[in-house]
């Protein structure tokens, strides 16, 4: 864990520090267990073939999470998740790595909290943003 | 491509509708399961709830009743939002209360989407709002 992130230090237009997932069918089985989603599409290849995928995807929920661990592991400990949207644009399969990505769009003060707003997305290898959404977060304050 | 509407009345009348409710004490277990699952080493999420396990189908999933015969042939999961008020943590008891919130159409490029949004709410053993889900089903 790095050290604090503060209000002071965010700048509308930066990215948030990348990070990079390397899902596997065995994650994708762990998930459908831990998280109570067992659609076969996540982890029957013959199931998702059926269904016109090439093979088992990733579920969107799954991603979804990713971009929440995005977002956590860059507001560090005592920053505040309030809002997380994301719509699951494009499949991802296991094998192939995936990189969770933000940028700032917004920072304001509203009462005592000090809210910033980014955009977040996964994104493929191709570059294709799967996973497109907003989220908003509470940062402690400097001053 | 016809313009007429695919939602029913039937549909319609399910608007509002609790469609599923669910208690459950927050354990370990649980938390520890999302946090290996989603491979985030960060051990305060054994203790306190990743965003992962609220936005996971067993807390704002929804699960439970859904309008019967569906217009289309294949339902996918479209998308979620969720807001996160009070942490949960482990010994919580938790209340996820599903209703149908909204049924709207749009025109895709090969034919009707229908999408179909659950909203979920986590109340906790205290009686307040801990979170609160929105989950989109596309039917086409």
């Amino acid at each position: 864990m790095s050290s604090q992130l503060f209000y002071e230090d965010v700048k509308v237009g930066s990215d948030i520090p990348p990070l990079t997932k390397h899902p596997t069918k065995r994650q994708l089985v762990k998930w459908a267990v831990a998280s109570g989603d067992l659609n076969e599409l996540h982890y029957d290849k013959d199931y998702a073939t059926n269904l016109g995928f090439p093979d088992v995807i990733l579920h969107g929920r799954l991603k979804a999470a990713f971009l929440g661990q995005l977002m956590t592991e860059w507001i560090g400990d005592k920053g505040k998740l309030k809002r997380l949207a994301c719509n699951y644009r494009g499949n991802d399969m296991p094998g192939e790595d995936i990189v969770c990505k933000g940028k700032i769009t917004k920072k304001y003060v509203q009462g005592e909290e000090h809210i910033v707003e980014c955009e977040i997305w996964t994104e493929d290898k191709k570059g294709n943003k799967t996973t497109p959404g907003t989220t908003v977060v509470v940062l402690p304050s400097k001053l | 491509m016809s313009n007429d509407s695919v939602i029913t009345e039937e549909m319609k009348s399910m608007l509002g509708m609790e469609t599923n409710k669910v208690v459950f004490e927050v354990d370990k277990t649980m938390l520890r399961g999302i946090a290996e699952a989603i491979e985030d080493s960060n051990p305060r999420w054994l203790d306190l709830a990743a965003p992962a396990f609220i936005l996971s189908a067993m807390v704002t999933g929804g699960g439970g009743k859904l309008p019967e015969n569906l217009p289309m042939n294949r339902t996918v999961a479209g998308g979620g939002d969720w807001e996160f008020y009070l942490p949960v943590k482990v010994g919580d008891v938790i209340t996820c209360t599903s209703k149908l919130a909204d049924i709207y159409e749009r025109q895709g490029k090969a034919g009707k989407l229908l999408f179909i949004v659950t909203e979920t709410t986590v109340t906790n053993h205290r009686g307040d709002l801990a979170a609160k889900g929105n989950s989109t089903l596309i039917n086409y």
